[in-house]
């Protein structure tokens, strides 16, 4: 069962669209980064899924309860780390995690164990007495971690939870989450991308409201291209590779000189046509001098992902949205992002 | 409304970890102490009429009543909503009726607690002098207890109208003493019999004035509660806008 399901979901605030038509899933015990520039819409996603707003349309399920319809069954299924963390200046850190305890239902005889052991586990015993409003914000960020893991919730959603921290606290958190997800689904929003690498499993890339790309870490940086060094007529070496399987585009890049020239073959997501490619050039009498498979990494993948959802390059659409149109300049990422959902 | 009882505690707890409780105390306490004082030299010791003065027929009561509801409630919503604190409460299993009950149960009970010293004075002019008539302060009570949630209520719905907390602020002082002056005001603009009638089921002070001569009048009760619930029906639902925008 998934923890997570949203389907079609949009989300308005008056003409703005802030999410447009989104669907994805998080599968229980999954660690799934949702990835995107400032103003992408990962903060609205979070903000309906933890119930504090519901969606303009489509449906959001959470732990199998609707957002809204069982919305309180939601809320104490989720911890919920917002962006900035905000907490009342004015309490202790004891209090405030024990007054959040009590909200979240955690039995009177549970509560002194529980809050004790989320103080010791996000590092802020040492300060249980101290006044929220005089912590430093790395802290504030652990109160706040600590809040929402208090009640034990099977899932958590975390937003943007190492922004404002110095290195050695990011570092320090980001091995914290890892740590949780052995026992917690995650989502968690960030638009930093060596944090998605270190941390997640798989990757939603949303921009402008919508999911340009949505996969496994290591399906997104699979090889997408060969690089050959080969001599002999570009023509007939370019025949020669047309054929292989697995490769969708032979260009000649350039000459490298003393006969040699570069081609660049395009690879059908997730094929690797190395040896097919090695065959089918000895095989052709052309002489081999390089052969690499170039992966891409994140940033290569996300950095196109948000290009091509710039606003500019989308076609203006009229409502209501239909899902996933595939017909732009996302036509690959729409179509990962369809097989996800189709499984 | 499990957890209604847990939000009103904080609620209340928080309101004295501000210097601002004790110094509205110390205010309040002074000032009415003084008048107590002066009027109960003017009246020549009528316990009774003095205290009837210092709940509700007089400026002094008036004064307090449209100030101090108005600073411990204006900032109650409007601060969180500002701060992002709604936020953690909201995405915790709270109901939106919840959450607006303790925002408004928590200044309600800080009026009462206000007022509990004043008792005292009843209680030692009756050891060592003349003792009022219980009925009648009794009565006294209810109606300022009723006042203050009144005005309570008013200026919580317009805390979670705003974020900015001078606009509340600014906003609840100036809905309190439209409460008080408007209905006075209508006389100056109509003596029309209607206009009359509607004039004294809307006046705040003339209503009170029945409490304050021992009187309770369930017709100033009904009006006050129902200005209560209306005013916390609408808290919960401009709290609730932010789903709807």
């Amino acid at each position: 069962m998934s923890s997570i399901s949203v389907q079609h979901l949009t989300k308005r605030y008056g003409t703005i669209t802030a999410v447009d038509d989104v669907s994805f899933e998080v599968g229980s015990g999954e660690i799934v980064g949702l990835l995107g520039p400032n103003g992408a819409g990962k903060s609205t996603t979070m903000r309906v899924l933890s119930c504090f707003m519901p969606a303009t349309s489509g449906s959001v399920v959470v732990n199998g309860f609707d957002v809204v319809r069982r919305s309180l069954a939601v809320r104490r299924s989720i911890g919920y780390l917002p962006e900035n963390v905000p907490l009342p200046a004015e309490m202790r850190v004891i209090e405030y995690l024990d007054y959040r305890a009590k909200l979240k239902g955690v039995p009177r005889r549970e509560r002194r164990a529980r809050v004790g052991e989320v103080m010791l586990r996000c590092g802020v015993r040492n300060v249980e007495r101290r006044i929220i409003g005089q912590l430093s914000k790395g802290y504030r960020q652990r109160v706040g971690l600590a809040d929402a893991l208090v009640h034990d919730p099977p899932i958590l959603i975390l937003d943007e939870p190492t922004v404002g921290l110095d290195p050695a606290q990011i570092r320090e958190v980001r091995a914290f989450i890892k740590e949780l997800g052995e026992r917690h689904t995650i989502l968690l929003s960030t638009h930093i991308l060596p944090e998605v690498d270190l941390i997640c499993g798989r990757v939603i890339i949303i921009a402008n409201g919508r999911i340009g790309a949505e996969d496994s870490l290591e399906n997104l940086r699979r090889g997408r291209r060969i690089v050959l060094e080969v001599r002999g007529e570009p023509r007939s070496v370019e025949a020669a590779l047309a054929r292989v399987r697995g490769i969708t585009n032979v260009r000649f890049d350039a000459d490298a000189g003393a006969g040699f020239g570069r081609f660049d073959l395009e690879l059908r997501d997730g094929a690797d046509a190395r040896e097919d490619v090695a065959r089918a050039v000895t095989s052709g009498g052309f002489p081999l001098r390089e052969l690499r498979l170039e992966t891409q990494s994140l940033e290569d993948v996300f950095i196109r992902t948000v290009s091509a959802e710039e606003p500019s390059a989308r076609p203006v659409r009229p409502e209501p949205v239909p899902p996933h149109d595939g017909g732009d300049a996302v036509a690959g990422a729409a179509a990962a992002a369809r097989g996800a959902d189709a499984r | 409304m499990r957890n209604l009882f847990h939000l009103a505690w904080r609620e209340l707890t928080s309101m004295f970890l501000s210097p601002l409780a004790y110094l509205i105390m110390l205010v309040f306490l002074l000032w009415n102490g003084w008048w107590f004082r002066v009027y109960l030299s003017v009246r020549q010791g009528a316990v009774t009429e003095t205290y009837a003065i210092l709940l509700g027929n007089s400026l002094i009561f008036w004064i307090m009543a449209i100030v101090i509801p108005a600073a411990i409630t204006h900032a109650r919503i409007a601060a969180e909503k500002k701060s992002g604190v709604l936020e953690m409460t909201m995405t915790a299993p709270v109901s939106d009726v919840e959450y607006v009950l303790a925002k408004f149960l928590a200044p309600a009970t800080f009026w009462v607690i206000l007022w509990i010293p004043t008792s005292f004075y009843a209680w030692f002019l009756s050891e060592f002098g003349q003792a009022p008539e219980f009925g009648r302060v009794a009565a006294g009570y209810l109606g300022v207890f009723l006042v203050g949630f009144v005005f309570i209520g008013v200026d919580l719905l317009v805390s979670a109208m705003t974020t900015s907390v001078i606009v509340s602020l600014l906003m609840a002082f100036f809905l309190n003493f439209a409460l008080v002056l408007v209905p006075l005001g209508l006389d100056f603009v109509s003596q029309d019999p209607s206009m009359r009638k509607i004039r004294n089921y809307i006046d705040l002070p003339q209503q009170f004035q029945t409490f304050s001569s021992g009187v309770v009048d369930s017709r100033a009760i009904v009006f006050y509660v129902s200005t209560i619930v209306l005013a916390l029906f609408l808290a919960v639902r401009t709290v609730e806008v932010r789903k709807w925008r």
